[in-house]
């Protein structure tokens, strides 16, 4: 049976180290759901993985599975499947052997065991590949055994760990597909760890995103981009090239652009955060137009990178190639209400 | 909540003094009663101490009738011989091993490797003649030849691997900066080859060093070394004083040559095979 | 630069080194024990081999010989094993460990000897401690079961297995043995499962190469050995060594027998290595 994942106000500390790795963490990941943690590297996003896998000892705060603490469990008692970066398979095993690797530790009956093995063969497209050695398969056909694999014992929980950074990137659309259908079979929970936002957004119904240990939003992937929680978490997710100093009220955000119209919970000196995709060059006046003049135009072929300047503010904003701008031109923007975020400073 | 950190996944936890207790036991353990015989007189079965500690054994070990000195001597100059020329054969032959493309590559390596696998005396045997008739045989030179082979199989598996360690195209880079492949060799590898040069030399002595039977042989017992006379005050003496003296000194190379290479032995270096056969 | 020309005349020196100095003497070897060369009162033919080999001194020295090489093997093989593993799990000392180990290498098998000779003697170390202790201990050295010599070649070679093993375990070994555990292994299973199968190819080339030095190895047995039986490699000695004419060639016909022994087993392991994965996996089902 799968069940749910929970992290409660974990932290951890490597020795000797001087900054935690990991500060009151907490994560809850429903059974049957796939979560992406999401974090630049160093940001103690496999730390966390380790922790729940048990391999890494957590300095304090709880992991719950099934709503059972699993802190002094050993791995092998978690119930787990991990897949790492690197596939890991066992050398001295054929394929079929490694898949049946966990089934065999529990003692799983032959037959069950042969025909499950022969079922994720199918499921991970590599029938016929029975009684292959690891050392034959390319990367990818290797990754995915490492899924079969970690998935064969169907385990409570699936922990991938960057599972398809070391391949490349045709390669890696293709896992996230397979990846996707997988979790529609077998409906593992799934916590899943990469530094790559498109691959969060792909694979997770809902993303926690890491920063500097400290989980900075856990939320599904189109409201991180439209509310995301912080500068910190925008700028993760490259939505920070306009941010405009001033105070939120309710329904508006005062600032030198003006009186923008907007719907924020957030009150108080802040950030405006407006992605240069929303930024639309309008040819009337209204609520959100702000006049302003254009400073620098790039063309980039699909799109033109254009920067105008309005009441000392840089507005960065792309256009597409039939709204031909040049360096001087007076535009009106508009604002759209519903693409603006406030954020603290 | 303060969780409590994990059992250890397997096995149990020797704390670091019982850790380092042990190995020490185990490695001194014959040496240790070495080192207190050697400074024995009289010491009658079943005392557990010696009736009189002296230095009688040392006196017989350095004196001039043993000829300690002269066997030292005589393996140390050995010792360098081999050492000097199985480091320049082992040195050039890894690097065609690690950076060459070889015909004939594996049987190469296995012939390279027939002196680490086939005992070294069905060869001392066959040998000796031939050493005889080239007038090689009870001389000096005919043991520096003997031992050859042996010393340099273990520095080319050395200095194959210490060669694969360096990147060939700064050898190219400086050679497209108008260095000959000589000064090219001299000036850019061979820096980075130092530390790998100084452990396979000291391999190469330790093998010759330790070399008992193919020195009997080949010298005919007119080439003397430590270990022959090691031998000898051992099977033959009956004084074990004088035995335990001698095998201290000739323990003292070994010992203070790892000890001092300890920082360059990587752990699996096969070439540890080599020393002290 | 990476021609093959100036590789084969960089490798050509050892090469010859080995093909001359060592072959030429194995070559000639053989010729002199097949009558073919050298002193010899026999015309050509197997007769030294015939000769060296009807009486029981051969039988009983190479039963002899195997007994001390097979023993000596698995104790330094099982104790080196044990004590890596274990020393993996310890909170510290690794490195202190370590360093005894390959401090205890270079020490001449000749001095190992002489020492283990002084404390295992009728009236060495041991013994006085027993009989301090009140107990008898039946000979130990020149006895029928050549413990001494056995002793000293498992003393020397266990910290070799040791480091050895410690070298193949810094490897992915942790690694596949934590994705073992989570994929619910108990350690016990890990170990027979993973770790030992992983670490199976180094293990076994470490005893092959124990095995075939203990087999040839001459200054051990001959100091702590009896007179009779004498393992092969003492034989072949006295015999190239005996006064009459024959006993070159037959001493030198008992090293080549011993060499091919030494030669075969080596052959076995590049096959058994081959083979390795496919035997272990068998042993799994």
């Amino acid at each position: 049976m799968t069940s749910g994942v929970s992290i409660e106000t974990l932290d951890h500390t490597y020795p000797g180290a001087t900054a935690p790795t990991l500060r009151q963490v907490t994560l809850d990941v429903p059974a049957g759901t796939r979560t992406a943690v999401l974090g630049p590297s160093g940001s103690g996003k496999s730390t966390l993985l380790s922790i729940v896998a048990g391999l890494t000892a957590p300095t304090g705060g709880d992991v719950r599975l099934a709503g059972r603490s699993v802190l002094r469990l050993p791995p092998h008692r978690r119930d787990l499947g991990v897949v790492f970066q690197r596939p890991l398979l066992f050398p001295h095993l054929t394929v079929a052997e490694n898949i049946a690797f966990g089934m065999r530790m529990r003692g799983t009956d032959r037959v069950v065991v042969r025909h499950r093995v022969a079922e994720l063969l199918d499921a991970v497209a590599l029938p016929g590949f029975t009684d292959r050695r690891s050392t034959e398969l390319s990367g990818g056909q290797q990754q995915r055994v490492a899924l079969a694999r970690a998935l064969a014992a169907r385990p409570a929980v699936l922990l991938l760990d960057e599972p398809f950074s070391a391949l490349d990137p045709q390669l890696r659309g293709d896992m996230r597909t397979l990846l996707t259908d997988l979790h529609r079979r077998e409906g593992t929970t799934t916590l899943f760890v990469t530094h790559d936002r498109d691959e969060a957004t792909d694979v997770a119904d809902h993303v926690a995103v890491l920063v500097d240990g400290d989980l900075a939003q856990h939320a599904p992937p189109a409201q991180l981009f439209r509310r995301p929680a912080s500068l910190a978490v925008a700028r993760f997710l490259g939505g920070a090239a306009n941010a405009i100093a001033g105070t939120a009220h309710p329904g508006r955000f005062d600032c030198a652009l003006g009186s923008l119209r907007l719907d924020t919970p957030h009150r108080g000196p802040g950030l405006l955060l407006v992605r240069p995709r929303a930024i639309v060059v309008a040819d009337q006046d209204g609520p959100n137009v702000v006049p302003a003049t254009v400073t620098a135009v790039t063309d980039r072929g699909t799109h033109l990178d254009v920067q105008a300047a309005s009441a000392d503010v840089i507005l960065h904003l792309t256009t597409g190639p039939a709204t031909p701008l040049r360096p001087g031109d007076e535009v009106s923007l508009w604002l759209p209400p519903t693409q603006l975020s406030v954020v603290g400073r | 909540m303060t969780a409590p950190v994990p059992r250890r996944p397997l096995g149990t936890v020797l704390t670091r003094p019982a850790v380092v207790l042990l190995a020490g036991l185990w490695v001194a353990g014959p040496l240790l009663p070495l080192a207190v015989q050697a400074f024995t007189d009289q010491w009658f079965y079943p005392d557990l101490l010696p009736a009189r500690w002296s230095l009688s054994g040392w006196r017989q070990a350095l004196g001039p009738q043993s000829g300690l000195a002269e066997a030292v001597a005589t393996s140390i100059g050995i010792g360098v011989a081999v050492a000097a020329c199985a480091t320049v054969l082992g040195t050039a032959a890894g690097r065609a091993l690690a950076w060459h493309r070889l015909p004939g590559r594996r049987l190469m390596e296995l012939v390279l490797l027939t002196p680490v696998l086939v005992p070294p005396f069905a060869v001392a045997m066959g040998a000796q003649i031939v050493y005889l008739r080239a007038g090689l045989a009870d001389s000096v030179t005919g043991v520096v030849l003997a031992q050859l082979p042996a010393a340099a199989a273990y520095t080319t598996l050395l200095m194959s691997g210490v060669w694969a360690g360096v990147d060939p195209a700064l050898e190219r880079q400086g050679r497209t900066l108008g260095a000959g492949p000589w000064r090219a060799f001299r000036e850019i590898s061979l820096p980075r080859l130092h530390g790998g040069l100084v452990v396979a030399a000291m391999f190469a002595f330790l093998v010759s060093w330790s070399d008992y039977l193919m020195t009997l042989l080949i010298g005919g017992g007119v080439v003397t070394t430590v270990p022959l006379l090691l031998f000898a005050t051992a099977a033959g003496s009956g004084n074990q004083a004088a035995t335990a003296a001698i095998a201290l000194v000739a323990v003292v190379p070994p010992l203070l040559l790892t000890a001092l290479a300890a920082r360059q032995l990587a752990g699996g270096d096969t070439a540890l095979l080599g020393v002290g056969r | 630069m990476n021609t093959r020309r100036t590789g084969l005349l960089l490798i050509l020196p050892a090469l010859a080194a080995v093909v001359l100095l060592f072959g030429g003497g194995l070559g000639y070897g053989l010729a002199q024990s097949l009558g073919l060369a050298g002193f010899t009162d026999t015309g050509p033919g197997l007769v030294a081999y015939r000769r060296v080999t009807e009486g029981p001194a051969f039988t009983e020295g190479l039963l002899l010989s195997l007994w001390i090489s097979l023993v000596s093997t698995v104790l330094a093989v099982v104790i080196g094993v044990a004590a890596a593993l274990a020393l993996r799990r310890t909170s510290g000392g690794r490195r202190t460990a370590t360093f005894l180990a390959q401090l205890g290498l270079p020490v001449p098998h000749l001095i190992g000897a002489v020492a283990v000779g002084l404390l295992l003697a009728d009236s060495g170390l041991l013994a006085r401690a027993a009989h301090a202790a009140g107990v008898t201990l039946p000979a130990l050295v020149a006895d029928p079961y050549a413990v001494a010599v056995i002793v000293e070649y498992v003393w020397k070679e266990a910290p070799f297995v040791l480091i050895v093993v410690l070298a193949a375990l810094g490897g992915p070994v942790g690694e596949h043995e934590r994705v073992a555990a989570t994929l619910g292994a108990r350690p016990r299973q890990v170990l027979r499962h993973v770790t030992l199968p992983l670490l199976a190819p180094s293990i076994l080339a470490v005893a092959v190469l124990i095995f075939s030095f203990a087999l040839g190895a001459y200054e051990v047995p001959a100091l702590l050995g009896r007179a009779y039986p004498q393992p092969l490699p003492v034989l072949a000695y006295q015999r190239f060594t005996a006064a009459e004419l024959s006993g070159r060639a037959e001493g030198i016909a008992v090293a080549l027998l011993i060499a091919v022994i030494a030669v075969g087993a080596a052959v076995a392991y590049t096959w058994a290595s081959r083979r390795a994965a496919g035997r272990v996996t068998g042993a799994l089902r």
